[in-house]
């Protein structure tokens, strides 16, 4: 077992997709990993992988293929930090990421050279890469505008089926919804709670004999994800032999359990995997020691634990994942108080319209990096030799927009372990 | 009849009726369900119950062996107490029934009696003084002392003392000597009355206020006319090495005392003070010579919380009646520390068996004093190191536990109080209910303070994790409010909102919402920190009496 | 290694099967057990008033450091309570104040450091499951351990420091070492419910029944607890339920100095085996 007093080859600070994916490369690289980082971004995610999806962000222009679109973007934005990665690449980082996820039992299925058109909770369709293989039926009778109902409960807030038909009513004719109470619950209903719920087979039972009257002509049924907390496929092949219908899952709206369900796969992976996770901490303090290694102070208080490391990974995020803090001038970094491109001044991180479809230059700022993922100083030149960036806390980007989110802190978190390894 | 016949008379009608009265009590119904397991109470042959009881009489009364396990100073004290006024009681008190009777030889002025009659009384002296100064000493056991523990201690030692003081006064006392002379004494002439005066002021401690000569002819023939007639009933008084040395102590005082006939007073003193424990017997700690020996005995020398149930459950009233007020299980107590804070003497076991009494048995407790004895009863965890401890060997476990039903229809605790009205109600109720941050319970103050819910985003986060809105079939009918809904209203100023919300009460505090929070809100630390505001205010409400802190 | 043994209120007669199975596996593993008189941990009274609870928990600390050793307790809920009085007088000045004058009434001083572990952190991390495999003479091959981890100690883990709050390992890491195979389930790191008990029980028993089922579903042959509470709702609130209930047919649920004496080759009675009230017929006993 890991000891307090080791020397931890890499810290990666950060526990959402870039930490999660970085910790995961580092140790299969046979690193010696330590990471720390609380709930954030992979626990409000929808469970896709994106890679490109959108561009130019003030057009909307949606891309069905993934590599086209990262051409593009890298053409018009070239500071972009897809334009630091060879597609080769992205590509192995991609297969390794979801290559764990299948291993430990959340299959992911997409195509390589072509996006998927993945059902949205508010019935749009979006772009992505990768979903988890309980999604996928979904795309395939989307596809196919096959007969499909969709399962949604009273109760449960975020996830309207009638929306949801609405909104498709005129591409996809036949797709149907039934609002029906969930077997057992009344009042408020909650992903969670009804994937406990949905753990009981005698649950499934009740709820596919509420719902078969709705569904005799249909192909297809979908339900908000709450089927299964842990192992969403079990309770899928279940339903499906229940019903003898194809059964897939259309994310809730966060905190939707499509995240808590990745999260889990690597709470429970990456331990096995070697890498010492201090969870539900947050880097409070960090020295540089002699002979450049670092020293954090994790977590605050009785359970504050101090670790040292050779080299670290930052992957904090930006606002939500506290890796940026917006006061009231400017925005800074709050691990290594690294210098942050961002706009002049306050006036200039928002533009006047919320939904402005270029978006808001305060969502393309963070940290610049050079071409081996190491932060700037403001010399510009590296701020540590040691020190690694990866994920949402680079600048020049607008993930959520651009819905590059995951694929973006895959690769780049790829990458930067290949550079610190190097 | 004279004094001594009226006044034993009336001691011995109100101790009898008393301690029928006592006795009856022991055998009231207590409607409370037994002890429940896992003790367990092996059924036990008629022989081996008898051999068992014999045998804790031995152990535990005689000797006193679950004295001797609380402290060695209370057990020395309690044994010098024991044997030394049981001696007394059975060979000087009794004497005449049972001493004159084993021994025909007896007479109480002469050795070995006149000595060990010092030595059980010194015994007992130094006993009730180990036990004063303990209760003296010891800071949480004086807090607990009450009256009856000082009057027994008291009474005790004035019989004591007065004893010596009656012994001491006649030692001295010319008028006694002249009394004795004019019995026993048959003098051939005036000198041989001097003579034997002088011997005895010489020898047996008398003091004469006339001048008398005392060369060594007539103590001569003093000791020779002692010797004829009196030493066959009187030994010498140093042995009395108590009430001999007293005697000269009484100084400048002597004549005095001599001449205002002190010992007939000191007489009196005496026996007013042995009717009055008489009397005093059946009442309060008192009885306990009594009632501890008995129950030890029934309980067979158990320590846990077994219900001895053969051949007949033993009646609780006396367990209660068994209480020497020792204040050992207080000492011992588990919650003590609560008692420090909350103040509530309710919390220590030996001030919860006050309240018990009153009660069970005299049913005579209602308003603030229920109140605090209910909540005495709630904060204590059921260790049991009480029954263990107990030097009297009380099954103090099934006392709380038969008396908890009853006592929790008639008050409710917090938590069902808030559960008898709705959210809405309570929501008025504290609303209205002034003072309320004036009374607030020395706590974190997370929910008054904004600073705690700043950063909430109210992502339903600690809602959809938490496992009691997983298993509530409907959480809006079920628990008022979500944990992220309670955050929400605190964050907007709406504490008296939240406080009688289901969910604050059903909350199971596994922490998981304030585990999973992105922002890092203490949402399970506020929930507490809500329940122990409503604790509070309950506590305050009841006091000053405005209502609807209500009992059934 | 030697630490202040604090068993808490409930184990002494409630479930001295716990005490007498963790002095047992103590004594074989070489962990020395002091008694000190310790008083309540305070989590009880925690619902009615912070201050008797937190007072309470420094008390314990106060003794224990007169004694000159560390708390070792094997219940979730007093390690719990007293991390979190801990943690609550380290931010709290005016708190501290409080606390120091009633420790004073006490004749107490305000013990300078405060430190406490648990049960399976001993085991782990003082004694090993190196040494612990070397001494188990029957390893509990084949059977299938469902780890309950119990919400005192793992929560919340910014003041309990217990284990990784999302992802603890410790307890598999045990149950390992004495040959025993565990079991993933999603409801590991649950409520057991019994902190309602009283309160609400329509819930807390709700709470058991969804754990119990789902250690079931996972193939458990029984359930094992590193905590008083846990054990009491598992076992003794369990066998409280009528008698045709399918609960009882779940897994057993068996604390965890029970099942490392098994492996250590202890004798079943001294494990106090035939206490529990849902009994497991495992292997070789």
């Amino acid at each position: 077992m890991t000891r307090d007093d080791a020397i931890y080859d890499v810290m990666v600070i950060g526990a959402g997709f870039a930490g999660m994916a970085a910790a995961l490369f580092a140790s299969a690289q046979g690193l010696r990993v330590v990471q720390a980082g609380a709930t954030g971004g992979i626990d409000f995610s929808t469970g896709f992988i994106d890679l490109m999806g959108v561009h130019p962000v003030e057009e909307g222009h949606r891309w069905n293929n993934p590599w086209s679109a990262i051409k593009a973007v890298v053409r018009d934005c070239p500071k972009h930090p897809y334009g630091l990665l060879e597609r080769r690449e992205i590509e192995e980082s991609l297969d390794i990421f979801t290559g764990f996820l299948t291993e430990q039992g959340l299959e992911y299925v997409g195509r390589k050279e072509r996006n998927t058109c993945a059902i949205t909770p508010a019935g749009t369709i979006k772009r992505t890469y990768r979903v988890p293989r309980t999604a996928w039926n979904g795309s395939v009778a989307l596809g196919k505008k096959a007969p499909a109902l969709i399962v949604d409960f009273h109760g449960l807030k975020g996830f309207s089926g009638k929306q949801l038909v609405e909104t498709q009513q005129h591409n996809w004719p036949e797709l149907r919804s039934v609002r029906i109470d969930f077997p057992g619950g009344r009042g408020e209903l909650y992903p969670e709670h009804l994937a406990w719920a949905l753990a009981d087979p005698l649950i499934r039972e009740r709820l596919v004999a509420s719902i078969a009257p709705h569904a005799a002509d249909v192909e297809y049924v979908g339900f908000p994800a709450v089927l299964g907390l842990n192992d969403p496929q079990k309770v899928v092949t279940h339903l499906e032999e229940l019903f003898g219908k194809r059964i897939f899952e259309i994310p809730t709206l966060p905190p939707s359990i499509a995240g808590p369900r990745l999260r889990a796969v690597f709470d429970r992976g990456l331990p096995s995997q070697g890498v010492r996770t201090l969870s539900q901490k947050l880097v409070t303090q960090v020295r540089k020691m002699d002979g450049g290694m670092f020293q954090f102070d994790v977590g605050s208080g009785a359970a504050r634990v101090t670790v040292v490391a050779k080299a670290a990974i930052l992957a904090t995020g930006r606002f939500f994942g506290k890796g940026l803090w917006a006061d009231r001038e400017k925005l800074t970094e709050s691990v290594f108080g690294l210098p942050v491109v961002q706009p002049e001044n306050r006036e200039g991180w928002h533009r006047s319209e919320f939904f402005d479809p270029k978006g808001h230059p305060a969502n393309t700022a963070g940290i610049e990096v050079d071409s081996r993922f190491r932060p700037l100083g403001t010399s510009g030149l590296p701020a540590y030799e040691n020190l690694f960036a990866a994920g949402a806390i680079l600048a020049h980007q607008d993930w959520m927009r651009m819905k590059c989110g995951a694929g973006l802190a895959i690769a780049t978190a790829y990458k930067a372990v290949e550079e610190l390894n190097k | 009849m004279d004094f001594f016949d009226i006044g034993l008379t009336l001691a011995l009608i109100i101790c009898t009726i008393g301690v029928v009265w006592r006795v009856s009590r022991w055998f009231g119904k207590w409607g409370g369900e037994a002890t429940h397991p896992p003790f367990d109470s092996p059924v036990l042959s008629w022989y081996l119950l008898v051999a068992r009881g014999v045998w804790t009489f031995f152990l535990d009364v005689v000797l006193l062996a679950r004295t001797g396990r609380t402290s060695r100073l209370r057990w020395l004290a309690h044994c010098l107490v024991l044997y030394g006024f049981m001696g007394l009681l059975l060979f000087h008190a009794m004497d005449e029934t049972i001493t004159a009777n084993v021994f025909s030889a007896y007479e109480p002025t002469l050795d070995p009696w006149q000595f060990l009659r010092n030595l059980f009384g010194a015994m007992t002296l130094v006993g009730l003084a180990l036990m004063t100064w303990r209760r003296v000493t010891l800071r949480k056991l004086r807090a607990m002392t009450l009256f009856q523990d000082w009057a027994a201690i008291l009474i005790v030692a004035a019989i004591i003392v007065s004893g010596f003081l009656l012994e001491a006064s006649k030692i001295i006392s010319p008028a006694v000597f002249d009394r004795m002379v004019y019995e026993y004494l048959v003098p051939e002439d005036g000198s041989d009355v001097t003579a034997l005066k002088v011997y005895w002021a010489d020898e047996y401690g008398l003091v004469v206020s006339e001048r008398i000569p005392t060369n060594q002819a007539v103590l001569e023939k003093g000791a020779l006319l002692n010797e004829e007639s009196c030493v066959d009933c009187h030994s010498d008084t140093s042995s009395a090495f108590a009430s001999r040395p007293l005697s000269k102590a009484f100084g400048p005082l002597t004549s005095a005392l001599n001449t205002s006939r002190a010992d007939e007073a000191f007489w009196y003193f005496h026996l007013i003070f042995c009717f009055i424990a008489l009397a005093a017997f059946p009442f309060g700690k008192f009885f306990h010579p009594f009632s501890t020996p008995v129950n030890m005995v029934s309980r067979l020398g158990r320590r846990d919380g077994a219900a001895v149930s053969q051949p007949a459950e033993l009646p609780r009233g006396l367990g209660m009646d068994a209480c020497t007020r020792c204040g050992e299980c207080s000492l011992h107590c588990s919650v003590a520390p609560s008692f420090s804070v909350l103040g509530n003497p309710n919390i220590l076991p030996s001030e919860k068996l006050v309240s018990l009494r009153q009660f069970q048995t005299e049913k005579s407790l209602s308003g603030h004093p229920l109140d605090a004895f209910a909540e005495g009863s709630r904060i204590c965890t059921e260790c049991l190191r009480c029954t263990d401890i107990c030097p009297s060997g009380i099954n103090l476990h099934d006392l709380w536990t038969s008396s908890r039903t009853r006592l929790s229809e008639q008050v409710l605790d917090p938590n069902d109080v808030i559960r008898q009205k709705t959210a809405s109600h309570w929501s008025r109720f504290f609303d209205e209910a002034d003072g309320g941050s004036a009374i607030l319970p020395p706590v974190a103050g997370l929910a008054d303070n904004s600073q705690s819910y700043w950063a909430c985003v109210q992502c339903t986060t600690c809602t959809s994790v938490c496992p009691v809105v997983a298993v509530s079939e409907d959480p809006s009918r079920d628990l008022d409010l979500t944990p992220q809904q309670i955050m929400n209203l605190l964050r907007m100023g709406l504490k008296d909102q939240t406080l009688g919300a289901r969910m604050v009460w059903s909350c199971t505090t596994c922490y998981k919402c304030q585990e999973h929070c992105p922002q890092n809100i203490r949402v399970a630390d506020v929930l507490y920190e809500l329940r122990n505001t409503v604790a509070a205010r309950l506590r305050d409400t009841k006091k000053t009496n405005c209502g609807n802190g209500e009992t059934k | 290694m030697k630490y202040a043994y604090f068993p808490g209120c409930k184990i002494p007669h409630h479930l001295p099967e716990y005490g007498a199975s963790v002095e047992a596996v103590c004594e074989t593993l070489g962990v020395g057990l002091v008694k000190l008189e310790f008083n309540c941990c305070g989590w009880p009274v925690r619902h009615e008033n912070e201050l008797a609870s937190i007072y309470s928990a420094v008390r314990n600390f106060a003794l224990a450091e007169e004694a000159g050793l560390p708390i070792f307790t094997p219940c979730k809920c007093c390690f719990g309570n007293l991390k979190y009085a801990a943690s609550r007088l380290e931010e709290d000045g005016k708190l501290f104040v409080l606390v120091d004058r009633l420790l004073a009434q006490d004749g107490l001083s305000m013990p300078k450091s405060m430190k406490v572990s648990h049960l399976l952190t001993v085991l782990d991390e003082h004694v090993g499951v190196e040494f612990i495999e070397l001494h188990a003479v029957t390893p509990l091959a084949g059977v299938k351990v469902a780890c309950h981890y119990g919400c005192h100690a793992l929560r919340p883990s910014n003041v309990t420091g217990f284990d990784d709050p999302l992802a603890p390992t410790v307890f598999e890491r045990i149950m390992q070492s004495i040959g025993a195979e565990t079991v993933d389930w999603d409801l590991r790191l649950e409520c057991c419910g019994y902190p309602l008990r009283g309160r609400d029980n329509v819930i807390s028993e709700a709470l058991m029944r969804k754990k119990l089922e789902d250690a079931a579903s996972a193939g458990a042959d029984v359930i094992a607890t590193a905590c008083t509470y846990c054990q009491l709702q598992f076992d003794r609130e369990r066998d409280a339920l009528p008698f045709r209930d399918s609960l009882r047919k779940a897994p057993p649920s068996v604390l965890v100095s029970q099942l490392v004496g098994i492996a250590m080759g202890l004798d079943s009675s001294v494990l106090g085996m035939d206490k529990n009230l849902i009994p497991w017929h495992g292997p070789g006993f």
